[in-house]
């Protein structure tokens, strides 16, 4: 026992330090006051312990802001949405739902802190040498009071407002931290069985999330509608009470604290799940990971384009070869989003077609749909990717060289990949144009021609905006350093603000025609704006960030 | 031609790594640039190519008698891991670059010429820079300043990795193209230094040390430059 505490009390420093750290790096990173901080102020011991203190404070603090946050969002804005319409007694069993599904089902299932592989892991366990099993033991410990001590008292408190008893949400909570720890013992069995760390598999992450979001919001969402998924939820709300479903729990918690107290391999799960990585490369394949899918293959590699383009010079050249070689990751986003988009309108068209209700519902609604197409083409519209192949296979080279960073090339280069960024999302703007038009003559839409053109000219004009908006952000902040983190805050802020624009957009009742010019105006803005800037601010910002 | 550095300092937090880098660089000679590790070789190349801007001291070229502030442009600066375009194939990244050059090229060169000359073999002309050798790209590194002429040519730590037939090709094209440049070159290798260079120029303490050239040759040189590093360090 008391080496237990000893080494939480070891995690918990580990942690501080590493955290107190970082702090002092990226403070002395800010401009002008983040010089104020000595570089000696690594080794302040004293100041260090007072920091460590605050530190601790604040993981706790962060603890309850994160699960505060998440239920905030999860549990309490949807049920606020339908508050009004539905009574207290469903209001119960919606609450018990989106927990049991969310928290229970996707928290306990859909991923795993023993199996992960994280820095601090290696930290503790590879440079460290802390014993696996009490760093095993200690970090399940205090994820359980984390989970106990940070989700209860936000359980209460929405359960308070909607007068769902305290009692209940002890209980649920009971149940959530539980579940957890079951989870852990399912995935470490599997693992020790199979050597598969199932939650990393997309399918069986995403079908888990698929599976938990349905079961938590469907009967949300449908509520007016069916009365089978009703019953669904009902059933759910039973189990939490139902004394098999408790003792079948009890019993795999019981089950799960001696499976993983007894369990003889941590050492050897460990240094399997952390083997071929030092703590440097750990690093490096969190970077991989965010370039993985920008990464060139040997199949890219055509030759014969290099005949193709040979009448280009110079940029146009360079520009041309570098979207010739990237067709397979940058049409791969655009052949997605068409056939999502696709599925999406032969669903609404059909179903339009066979029941007379959502026809009529068509038709009301699509004609001052456009605020809410701002936010779909903020979503679908394509650029990130394509900035970070630039970044990654380009200029992550050529900012190098100073040519490459001359204002006039750097403009230049930013007017060609800008149209090649927008003919790829005026393809899918393009497809959503047809599928509004034919969804239309079906639902035979009584609008005028003119208000038809406005509503597309509109939609195509967003694509271009936000066409705009990466590239331009990439130009101006270039928001990668050379292990390809983001962090550069404007780049941050700037996206929030259009972002928040999008949102409120959503919240607009507006004419087609108005908003029409407003969009116009606002792209033809964005793109001066964002032309002048590329030109004003670029050569600096615009280079290697180490 | 001269580079001629007064005064340069730079300083990463409290740790003063140039303190008052001064030095003529002259036409037509190879420096040697020497240095123990994290002396600051890197960062002083990186103030001469603006990448990093020095806190204080200037930085000129002196061409047929007239001073102006070095340009980036007038620097070249060979990276000790060469980073090309790795999307590109080799003949396509030399086609590029020479368009962007047009105004420096000299026209009676072909594509093709240029690769006979760093002596890379036809097959791999096309073939994606991604897949070529540690010594193919720093070759094609080295012919981008073959073509674009800068004034200033910076090599940090080019030859290390190397092997021998290839260095031999590389120090040739040095002594090549030395006449109209001003070639600096890092490195912690004494031989390579004591072989390639005509002046052995030390960095120490932030501080620009010229060694005396008859040393050069002489089977002391290691030694007395170990003495140079040493005793500014006891002081």
């Amino acid at each position: 026992m008391n080496k237990m505490i000893n080494t939480l009390v070891t995690l918990f420093r580990i942690n501080c330090c590493l955290t107190l750290n970082q702090l002092i790096y990226y403070f002395r990173r800010i401009p002008v006051i983040g010089t104020m901080l000595p570089d000696s102020a690594y080794g302040f011991g004293d100041l260090k312990l007072a920091a460590t203190i605050l530190i601790g404070l604040w993981q706790v603090l962060k603890n309850f802001l994160y699960k505060g946050i998440y239920l905030f969002l999860v549990l309490f804005l949807p049920l606020q949405l339908i508050t009004e319409e539905i009574s207290n007694s469903m209001l119960l069993i919606y609450f018990s739902n989106i927990l049991l599904f969310l928290n229970i089902f996707i928290g306990s299932l859909g991923n795993s802190n023993l199996l992960e592989n994280k820095p601090f892991k290696y930290i503790c366990i590879k440079l460290m040498h802390i014993p696996a099993k009490q760093f095993a033991l200690c970090s399940i410990l205090t994820k359980q009071l984390k989970d106990l001590i940070g989700l209860l008292p936000f359980v209460l408190l929405f359960g308070a407002l909607y007068d769902i008893s305290a009692g209940y949400c002890i209980w649920l909570t009971l149940l959530i931290v539980m579940a957890h720890l079951v989870g852990e013992m399912i995935h470490l069995w599997i693992y020790q069985h199979t050597q598969l760390k199932l939650f990393e598999k997309w399918y069986v992450s995403g079908g888990i999330i698929l599976i938990g979001c349905a079961g938590a919001y469907f009967p949300i969402v449908l509520y007016a509608t069916s009365q089978t998924v009703f019953q669904i939820a009902i059933i759910a709300f039973n189990l939490t009470y139902h004394l098999l479903f408790l003792l079948i729990l009890v019993g795999l918690y019981v089950l799960a604290i001696i499976y993983l107290v007894k369990f003889p391999h941590y050492k050897q799960l460990f240094s399997k799940i952390l083997k071929t990585q030092s703590y440097q490369t750990v690093k490096e394949t969190t970077n991989q990971a965010r370039f993985k899918d920008v990464k060139l293959k040997d199949s890219d590699f055509n030759p014969d384009i290099s005949k193709q383009f040979s009448h280009k010079t110079g940029y146009e050249y360079l520009n041309a070869l570098f979207f010739a070689r990237h067709r397979r990751m940058i049409y791969e986003p655009v052949r997605t989003r068409l056939f999502i988009i696709g599925i999406c309108f032969i669903i609404v068209v059909v179903v339009s077609l066979i029941i007379p209700e959502v026809s009529a519902a068509v038709v009301s609604y699509l004609p001052q749909s456009l605020p809410v197409f701002v936010f779909i083409m903020y979503v679908i519209s394509i650029g990130d990717r394509v900035c970070r192949a630039m970044f990654n296979n380009c200029d992550i080279s050529l900012l190098r060289y100073a040519y490459y960073r001359e204002r006039n090339v750097l403009l230049q280069n930013f007017k060609i990949r800008l149209l090649q960024i927008i003919k790829l999302n005026i393809i899918i703007a393009a497809e959503i144009c047809v599928g509004i038009g034919v969804l239309s003559m079906i639902c035979q839409i009584s609008w005028a021609p003119i208000d038809m053109v406005l509503f597309m000219l509109t939609i195509l004009c967003l694509s271009v905006f936000f066409s705009v908006h990466h590239l331009f952000l990439y130009y101006v902040f270039q928001p990668y350093t050379t292990d390809l983190a983001m962090k550069n805050p404007f780049f941050n802020i700037i996206n929030g603000i259009v972002y928040f624009g999008c949102y409120i957009c959503l919240q607009m009742d507006s004419t087609p025609k108005n908003f029409t010019w407003l969009v116009l105006v606002a792209t033809i803005l964005y793109i001066v704006v964002a032309l002048y800037l590329v030109y004003r601010y670029a050569p600096k910002n615009f280079r290697m960030k180490s | 031609m001269k580079l001629l550095l007064e005064h340069i300092q730079k300083s990463f937090g409290t740790k003063q790594v140039l303190k008052d880098a001064t030095f003529t660089f002259e036409k037509g000679k190879i420096y040697g640039l020497l240095g123990r590790n994290g002396a600051g070789k890197t960062t002083l190349f990186n103030c001469l190519s603006g990448e990093q801007s020095p806190e204080q001291g200037t930085v000129q070229l002196e061409i047929s008698g007239n001073f102006a502030p070095l340009t980036d442009e007038q620097v070249g600066y060979v990276f000790a891991t060469p980073i090309l375009p790795e999307f590109l194939t080799g003949y396509e990244f030399l086609k590029f670059f020479i368009d962007i050059n047009q105004d420096k090229v000299d026209k009676s060169k072909t594509i093709e010429d240029y690769f006979e000359l760093i002596r890379i073999e036809p097959e791999d002309r096309h073939r994606l820079i991604h897949g070529y050798s540690h010594g193919m790209k720093n070759k094609l590194q080295m012919l981008c300043f073959m073509i674009a002429k800068p004034p200033v040519i910076l090599l940090d730590e080019p030859l290390t990795s190397f092997d021998v037939v290839v260095a031999l090709e590389m120090k040739n094209l040095l002594k090549e193209i030395k006449k109209d440049h001003i070639l600096i070159f890092s490195t912690h290798i004494l031989q390579l230094a004591s072989d390639l260079c005509d002046e052995i120029v030390v960095l120490h303490q932030g501080n620009l040390q010229k060694v005396d050239n008859h040393m050069l040759k002489s089977p002391e040189f290691e030694t007395e430059i170990i003495k140079i590093l040493k005793d500014v360090e006891d002081e």
